[in-house]
C-alpha cells in the first residue's frame, strides 16, 4: 500500500509496509497518484496523464524514475503480515501511579472528574503502597533495565512528602536489583515552588505541565475551586522550572477543545513565552459537551495543523526553534516493528495504580466497571485481562488493517476505543481523523526540513569551492 | 533521482530482526496522555548509540 498526499504544500509518498518516505515534486506526485488510481494503467496513459502540467521530456524522466521507484522496492511492498512475538513473559515496565486523587483545579474537561476518577474518592496514595507499587513493578519487569513511573493525579503535587519518600525508595532498588527508574510527573504547576522544582529538576526524567496556551483560553478550562483562572498561578512557576532545566526533557501540554479551534494560536503563545518542547492534544469527552470536538469540525481542524505546520516551519528556519510532540517523528531512528505492532502497551506493558493499590489498565481507565486488574497490596493480577490487552495490537484490528497510518499511531488509544465504542479494538473515529492529519503534516515537515538542510549544505560547500 | 527524493529508507521490515527489547519509552507516558501516537518515540538502542558516538547530544538535539 503507497499513502500519497500533500500537507503545507509539499507532496508525500509513504510506502506503508517498508515505512519509505519519499519527498515529489508535482510532476511525480499527480504520476505516482493517477498509477495508484489506475493499477492497470500503461506507460502511454501515465505520459497523458502528466500532460499540460510539464514538458514532454519532463514527463517520460518522471516515468522513468516512478518505474526505477517501483522496479527497485521503493514503493509498493507487499503487506506481508510480520511475525507478532508480543511480550511473551508477561513483563510490565511501565507505571502510572496516582499520588492523589484529588485536584486543587476544576478544569472542566477533565476526565478523572476533578481526581475523583468517578469513584467518589478523595484521597491521597499512602507512600508505603507508592512503594509495594515499585516492588510489583520490580518483580514484573524480567530482564528490562529501563522502568518508568509517571506520577499522575488528580494533582500529584498534593501529595508532594509521598513522592519524595517513594522516588528515594526507588532508588535504593535500583542498585539492589540493577534497574533504572525514568520517573516523571504530569502536574499543573500550582504547587511548584523552590523546593519542589529543585527535587523535580533533580529527580524526573521528564515534567509534564498542563498549560492550555492563552491566558483567556486556558482559564476559562482550568479554573480553581473557587473558580478564578489559574493561569496567572502557574505561568511563572513553569518558567522557572522550565529554565533551571536549561529547556531539557519537559512538555508544556495543553488541551484544545471547540471553543478554541484556533489552538495554533495557543501553541505559538506558550512558544512566544520561551517555551520550547510544546504539546497541545485534542479534548476527550462526551460529544453532548458543548467544547466536544465533533467530526464535523475536522476540515476546520485540519487547517488549523496546517496553518501552525506553516508556521512551525517559519520560525525553526528563523532561528526561534521549538518542538511541537505530534509534528515530531524519527524518522530515520524511530522505533522498530515490534514496538509499532504494540502501541502504547496499556494492560500489557503498561499500567496505572491507584492510591489505595488498585491496578487498572492504564490512568484513562481507572474506575470503569470491570477493567480492575489486580492490586500491588495483595499481589493479585489478572494475567487475562493482561492477555485480552497484549491480543489488541494493531493487526488484529480490522479498520486498522487497511489504515495507511497503522505503524504510526499503532491502533490508538485502546482506553478512546472502549469509551466510545465499548470494544479495546474499536478506535475512535476522530482521533483517527486527527492522528492521520497531523502525521501527513509531521512527514511534510520532516521532508521540508530535510530539503531545506540539503539546499543549505549544498550552497555552503558551493561556497567553500 | 529528480523527481523522488528519498526521505527515509524502506527498512521498517528490517527491524524486525534487530528491534523488540522493549527498552524504550511508553508512548503515552512522553507527553500526551490522552492519544497514542508511537512513531515519534525514538528507539532506545539508537538512541544510546547516538549517545555513544556523539558526545552525548541525543537524537532530538541534534535535529535542532
Amino acid at each position: 500500500m503507497v499513502h500519497v498526499f500533500k500537507a503545507l504544500g509539499q507532496a508525500v509518498a509513504l510506502d506503508v509496509a517498508s515505512g519509505g518516505v519519499y519527498a515529489l515534486d508535482d510532476t511525480a506526485y499527480t504520476a505516482l497518484k493517477y498509477y495508484i488510481e489506475n493499477p492497470n494503467a500503461s506507460d502511454a496513459d501515465i505520459i497523458a496523464a502528466l500532460q499540460g502540467e510539464c514538458d514532454a521530456k519532463q514527463a517520460e524522466e518522471t516515468l522513468s524514475e516512478l518505474h526505477e521507484m517501483i522496479d527497485g522496492g521503493y514503493l509498493f511492498t507487499p503487506d506481508e503480515e510480520p511475525e507478532i512475538k508480543i511480550n511473551t513473559q508477561g513483563i510490565v515496565k511501565a507505571m502510572c501511579i496516582h499520588a492523589a486523587h484529588d485536584c486543587n483545579l476544576r478544569c472542566r474537561y477533565c476526565f478523572a472528574d476533578a481526581g475523583e476518577y468517578h469513584m467518589r474518592d478523595r484521597s491521597l496514595l499512602p507512600p508505603e503502597t507508592g512503594k509495594r507499587a515499585l516492588d510489583w513493578l520490580v518483580k514484573k519487569s524480567g530482564n528490562r533495565y529501563n522502568l518508568e513511573v509517571d506520577f499522575f493525579g488528580g494533582e500529584p503535587l498534593m501529595n508532594f512528602p509521598a513522592i519524595r519518600e517513594i522516588v528515594a525508595y526507588g532508588r535504593e532498588l535500583e542498585k539492589k536489583y540493577h534497574k533504572h527508574f525514568k520517573f516523571t510527573t504530569t502536574t499543573n504547576g500550582v504547587n511548584l515552588n523552590d523546593e519542589i522544582i529543585a527535587f523535580l529538576n533533580k529527580e524526573m526524567y521528564n515534567v509534564v505541565i498542563s498549560i492550555d496556551g492563552r491566558p483567556e483560553v486556558h482559564d476559562r478550562m482550568r479554573p480553581t475551586a473557587n473558580g478564578k483562572g489559574s493561569y496567572a498561578l502557574i505561568i511563572d512557576n513553569a518558567r522557572k522550572l522550565v529554565a533551571q532545566r536549561k529547556q531539557q526533557q519537559y512538555y508544556i501540554r495543553g488541551t484544545y477543545t471547540r471553543y478554541n479551534l484556533d489552538f495554533a494560536n495557543d501553541v505559538l503563545h506558550l512558544a512566544d513565552e520561551g517555551f520550547e518542547q510544546l504539546s497541545i492534544e485534542p479534548v476527550v469527552t462526551d460529544p453532548k459537551r458543548d467544547y466536544a470536538l465533533q467530526l464535523a469540525d475536522m476540515p476546520r481542524i485540519g487547517e488549523e495543523y496546517e496553518r501552525l505546520g506553516k508556521e512551525y516551519l517559519r520560525r525553526r528556519r528563523d532561528g526561534r526553534w521549538f518542538s511541537f510532540f505530534h509534528f515530531v517523528l524519527d524518522l530515520t531512528g524511530g522505533p522498530c516493528l515490534q514496538k509499532r505492532l504494540t502501541g502504547c502497551g496499556a494492560g500489557n506493558e503498561y499500567v496505572a495504580v491507584t492510591p489505595n493499590g488498585d491496578i487498572y489498565p492504564c490512568h484513562q481507565f481507572v474506575g470503569r466497571e470491570n477493567m480492575r486488574m489486580g492490586s500491588v497490596l495483595d499481589g493479585t493480577f489478572d494475567e487475562s485481562m493482561q492477555n485480552y490487552f497484549k491480543g489488541n495490537h494493531v493487526l488484529a484490528k480490522e479498520k486498522c488493517r487497511s489504515c495507511w497510518a497503522r505503524f504510526f499511531c499503532s491502533g490508538g488509544c485502546a482506553a478512546n476505543a472502549h469509551a466510545f465504542n465499548g470494544d479495546i479494538g474499536k478506535p475512535y473515529e476522530l482521533e483517527c481523523s486527527l492522528e492521520q492529519k497531523r502525521l501527513e503534516c509531521a512527514m511534510a515537515i520532516y521532508a521540508i526540513e530535510l530539503n531545506n538542510r540539503l539546499t543549505s549544505d549544498s550552497a555552503e560547500d558551493n561556497s567553500k569551492t | 533521482m529528480k523527481h523522488f527524493q528519498t526521505v527515509a529508507q524502506p527498512n521498517l521490515q528490517n527491524t524486525m530482526k534487530t528491534g523488540g527489547c522493549g527498552e524504550c519509552q511508553s508512548s503515552c507516558q512522553s507527553a500526551c496522555k490522552t492519544s497514542c501516537t508511537v512513531a515519534n518515540q525514538s528507539c532506545a538502542k539508537k538512541e544510546q548509540e547516538l549517545i555513544a558516538g556523539r558526545d552525548g547530544k541525543t537524537n532530538r538535539k541534534s535535529s535542532r
